[in-house]
């Protein structure tokens, strides 16, 4: 975010990037991987994202897809979100488990399945009471809708 | 009636002045694109980021309250003579975005964290769409705005 020297009292003119170190120190102030509250809420996120996971890993093991390249990268998203969720969950999350279709994904398939994942992630978000939880679903509700886009 | 009351600076303000620094960015960077397939990115981009700002000015008047003015000016302090600077201008700050309503998230409820949500969204996917255009293989951030 732009910093605002009208804010200071000087001139109106703002430099771009001059509040990048700044957001990033907010932002890594509440990173993934930190110590979290456990929130309930999240094992939804979970059982979604392992959910996805299972789905990728099933079209990618089938074969017969283009882009698998891009399908691999997307995958590893979903591990990512999954593991940052166990924890903020903790133990308990080794019970919520993914199960993928009995037929493997097409790229409209998965492409309808990454915006129904986005959809519940912010449902999710906005219901949350604890503000890490609701930035790291904030997040994977981001990151799903670049998938989205991305597989379009 | 009762005055329009000004934003709180750490809520949808927040996120709204970072939308117009973006804005005035595509209008900064847009003349040093050449190549159709990047000038077509920045249009939808640019677009995006519009229409996010006129809903939120929108959203944030109906609550009554004052949305923050764009700044006067802004001034690009990256390097910017050529159209692969131009894109890692767009990158980084579509990326910065992102970070800003991350953190508007928390600061937030309701209607207006879904308002950041989508925010955080459409930026997270124009920072994508440009590093796939740069031929980067991981185009998505994993945890965009962390």
């Amino acid at each position: 975010m732009p910093d605002s020297p009208r804010r200071r009292g000087t001139s109106r003119r703002v430099v771009l990037l001059g509040g990048l170190a700044v957001l990033s120190a907010v932002s890594t102030a509440c990173a993934p991987g930190e110590a979290h509250v456990v929130e309930h809420g999240l094992d939804g996120a979970l059982l979604t994202a392992r959910t996805l996971l299972a789905r990728y890993d099933a079209t990618l093991a089938a074969g017969g897809v283009d882009r698998v390249e891009l399908l691999t990268t997307l995958r590893a998203d979903h591990e990512a979100h999954a593991a940052e969720l166990a924890l903020h969950i903790g133990p308990g999350a080794s019970r919520i488990t993914g199960a993928a279709p009995a037929e493997p994904d097409t790229m409209k398939s998965l492409r309808k399945a990454e915006s129904a994942a986005r959809k519940e992630a912010v449902e999710q978000c906005v219901a949350s009471d604890e503000p890490q939880a609701a930035r790291l679903l904030a997040s994977i509700a981001a990151c799903r809708a670049a998938h989205w886009e991305l597989l379009g | 009636m009762n005055e329009p009351t000004p934003a709180p600076a750490d809520g949808l303000a927040a996120g709204l002045a970072a939308e117009y620094a973006l804005i005035y960015a595509y209008g900064r960077a847009g003349v040093e694109l050449g190549d159709k397939a990047a000038l077509d990115i920045a249009a939808d981009a640019e677009n995006t980021h519009r229409d996010l700002r006129d809903r939120l000015t929108e959203y944030m008047a109906g609550l009554g309250q004052l949305p923050p003015p764009p700044e006067a000016a802004y001034t690009v302090v990256d390097p910017l003579t050529n159209e692969g600077e131009a894109v890692a201008l767009l990158t980084k700050l579509e990326d910065a975005t992102a970070a800003t309503w991350r953190t508007v998230v928390s600061a937030t409820a309701g209607d207006d964290r879904r308002h950041a949500v989508d925010g955080l969204s459409n930026a997270a996917t124009r920072a994508a769409v440009w590093r796939r255009w740069r031929g980067e293989q991981k185009a998505a951030a994993t945890f965009p705005g962390a």
